[in-house]
């Protein structure tokens, strides 16, 4: 009996491997909804000059990315959180890897408000009290006597966890905390609130007011250097290092090419 | 003519009825709509908010299971009790339940509860069940209480992830079922290391409810594992280093002993040692896991455990016993190879080898508990499908046997025809 399995095992262990090595032309990416417009904007221009090769991009956030990654189903995670250490672990116990992390451009969490609200201005530790509900009022901010209503993303978004982290220190959100699933819904219900607050990536604040924090602008040069307090870096995760057509897309998204989709979108480039 | 102005004063007096019906229920809904939609809102808005907090709640709850059914054929027949799945059922060929578990947890950010079930073998057993909770300053600080896996790698290694079909034989012989009752402190300082401290009950062979003799004593053993990840990203490299031991005796409750430099059959010559003298089962062992991003990433994970152990041939919890301790210096270790062949296929081969007395040469043991064996397995796991993986294994089982062993079973005259091959599935979800 061992013989023949054993030589069964090998031919179909050949086979197997024939399979793996056949180089696919469609990628998938999943991931960050804040980075799923700049993503698609990616694909789209690769697309149109490699002719080959289809990109289908879908968000779900940066949490349900990184299950995606580590399950198989895709190809590129985008992330606007950096892997934690349970995730490398999962992915090293199923790939044998620790995945590759490639930062593909720069963002500023901004704080949106509705355009008539009169605050202008909220210092980091005012954002914190905020969010965990020890500040409920705008009056307490130098706004009106009304109550502040928050909007937040859900906790699979690298957004929520890094606003979690960096922002209110760990600590948890007040209960209070409306959860949207996705940055749109954020921007939309600010939008439409004025005792509204909310905040997200930089690209999608259209038609609402951007606080500043710490007396600072969310601009290009503020992000850039860094001096903006809510600075992060988006990212693409991989199983292993690119080859073939996804080396391609990631060469170019890096190039001077992609980098300017980058800021067409409302990001900030690498350089 | 007549009936002409009839119907113009017929219509008219219709219209005016219509309009006037309308402009009165005009006239009663707008002084209340604002107030009335504004309350609404608000109404709808609290009862959002509670449903957000429900769902809140729920999402707090969390469940998963696996199932493993597999096919497998042995070369093994009656007489034969190397086997590692069982040594009482000798078919040669058959469908198994292997696992039917599923796990209930509660996570609320900084405390944890977990049970888990197994529904197999047509009876439901209690695996784990275990509270959890970290220290809220510097959350560097978790302790778990309860019946939980003990801190070793590949007791820790779930079934449901682990590439060959079951544990190597040292784990299988010192962690059987591999959980135990007890407390843990899990202390991880951010990255820098991972340090568990644990004591369990001590008890038999993993039965949660049977004791060694004379508990009372020494009611527990402890346990301590310290890990590291190096991780060297620009090589696509990490290597995790570890070591663990466990530390506790058994009280002898015989005044007989068979020492490690003696065969341990029943009718060996025996030392003299006091009722209550404490028996060493002291062991120690190292760790190492190699990750590497090579051709579609693979992995290198290795163990090896040495140390005193020692039982009573035939030991029965808890009762005064007159047969002899038999002590025993052991090792073993495994070392096991996975590449990924694509994102869905995955081939990997393990080697291990379990040494239960390393005080005796091969040609003087005169027992079976004694016989030196090694197992050499290799398959290959595809997951093609979502949450389904299917694996085919085959394990080629070795013994050391010699004359002494043999006489009189002469099956075991030389390596025993016993390997073994499955072909599983899985469901996890």
């Amino acid at each position: 009996m061992s013989k023949k399995i054993i030589i069964s095992t090998v031919l179909l262990f050949a086979v197997f491997a024939f399979m793996g090595f056949m180089a696919s032309e469609k990628i998938t990416v999943k991931g960050s909804d804040t980075m799923v417009i700049l993503s698609q904007r990616w694909a789209e221009r690769f697309m149109s000059g490699h002719g080959n090769v289809s990109i289908q991009v879908t968000g779900g956030g940066s949490g349900t990315g990184i299950s995606a990654l580590i399950n198989g189903t895709t190809d590129i995670c985008n992330a606007s959180r950096p892997m934690k250490q349970s995730e490398i672990k999962k992915l090293k116990e199923r790939f044998g890897s620790l995945g590759v992390e490639i930062p593909c451009a720069k963002d500023g969490i901004t704080i949106y408000l509705h355009l008539s609200n009169g605050v202008s201005n909220l210092t980091m530790a005012q954002l914190k009290q905020i969010y965990t509900g020890q500040i409920t009022n705008w009056k307490q901010v130098g706004g009106n006597d009304t109550k502040i209503v928050m909007y937040s993303r859900e906790n699979n978004s690298g957004t929520y966890v890094y606003f979690k982290d960096n922002v209110l220190g760990g600590q948890d959100y007040a209960p209070a905390c409306q959860n949207l699933p996705g940055t749109a819904a954020v921007v939309n219900a600010v939008s439409k609130d004025v005792n509204g607050i909310g905040y997200g990536g930089h690209g999608y604040s259209k038609g609402v007011k951007m606080c500043k924090v710490n007396g600072i602008d969310p601009t290009l040069g503020n992000i850039s250097s860094g001096k903006y307090p809510i600075s992060r870096s988006l990212y693409m995760y991989l199983r292993n290092k690119p080859t073939g057509s996804v080396k391609q897309f990631i060469d170019w998204i890096l190039s001077s090419e992609g980098q300017k989709v980058v800021s067409d979108i409302g990001y900030f480039p690498l350089r | 003519m007549k009936y002409k102005f009839s119907f113009t004063i017929l219509t008219f007096a219709l219209i005016f009825w219509v309009t006037n019906t309308k402009a009165q229920e005009h006239e009663e809904s707008t002084p209340v709509s604002i107030d009335d939609i504004k309350g609404k809102v608000d109404g709808m808005e609290e009862n959002v908010k509670e449903l957000i907090t429900d769902v809140s709640g729920l999402k707090k709850i969390k469940i998963s299971g696996y199932l493993q059914v597999q096919f497998e054929k042995s070369e093994a027949f009656k007489g034969i009790g190397m086997s590692p799945y069982d040594s009482t059922d000798f078919v040669q060929g058959r469908f198994r339940i292997r696992r039917s578990r599923v796990k209930f947890g509660y996570d609320a950010g900084m405390t944890q509860f977990v049970v888990q079930g197994d529904f197999s073998n047509e009876k439901f057993e209690l695996k784990d069940a275990y509270l959890n909770f970290t220290d809220p300053w510097t959350k560097y600080v978790s302790m778990t209480v309860g019946v939980f896996n003990r801190p070793v790698y590949e007791v820790e290694y779930s079934s449901s992830q682990r590439e060959s079909m079951e544990r190597s034989k040292v784990i299988r012989t010192l962690y059987p079922s591999e959980r135990d009752l007890g407390f843990m402190f899990t202390i991880v300082p951010e990255d820098w290391f991972k340090l568990q401290l644990a004591g369990f009950n001590n008890t038999y062979n993993g039965d949660l409810s049977q004791f060694w003799p004379n508990s009372n004593k020494a009611p527990l053993y402890y346990m301590a594992r310290l890990t590291k990840e190096f991780a060297f990203t620009d090589l696509g490299l990490g290597i995790d280093l570890g070591v663990h031991a466990r530390m506790g005796n058994m009280v002898a409750n015989t005044d007989k002993a068979i020492e490690s430099d003696m065969p341990g059959s029943a009718s060996s010559s025996t030392t003299s040692i006091n009722k209550g003298d404490d028996i060493s089962r002291n062991w120690f062992g190292f760790e190492a896991q190699i990750y590497w991003d090579f051709l579609g990433g693979m992995k290198i994970l290795g163990e090896y455990i040495m140390g005193s152990n020692a039982d009573q041939p035939t030991t029965a919890a808890q009762k005064p016993l007159t047969t002899s301790i038999r002590k025993r210096d052991f090792s073993g270790f495994y070392a096991m190879l996975v590449k990924n062949i694509s994102d869905e296929w995955q081939f990997a081969v393990k080697y291990d080898a379990y040494n239960p007395n390393t005080k005796i040469s091969a040609d003087k043991i005169d027992n079976t508990a004694d016989l030196a064996v090694s197992t050499l397995g290799f398959g290959i796991h595809n997951y093609s499908f979502s949450n389904v993986r299917i694996s085919l294994w085959y394990d080629m089982n070795k013994t050391t046997t010699n004359d002494n062993v043999v006489k009189g079973k002469a099956l075991l005259a030389n390596d025993p025809v016993d390997n073994f091959m499955t072909l599983r599935f899985q469901y996890k979800f």
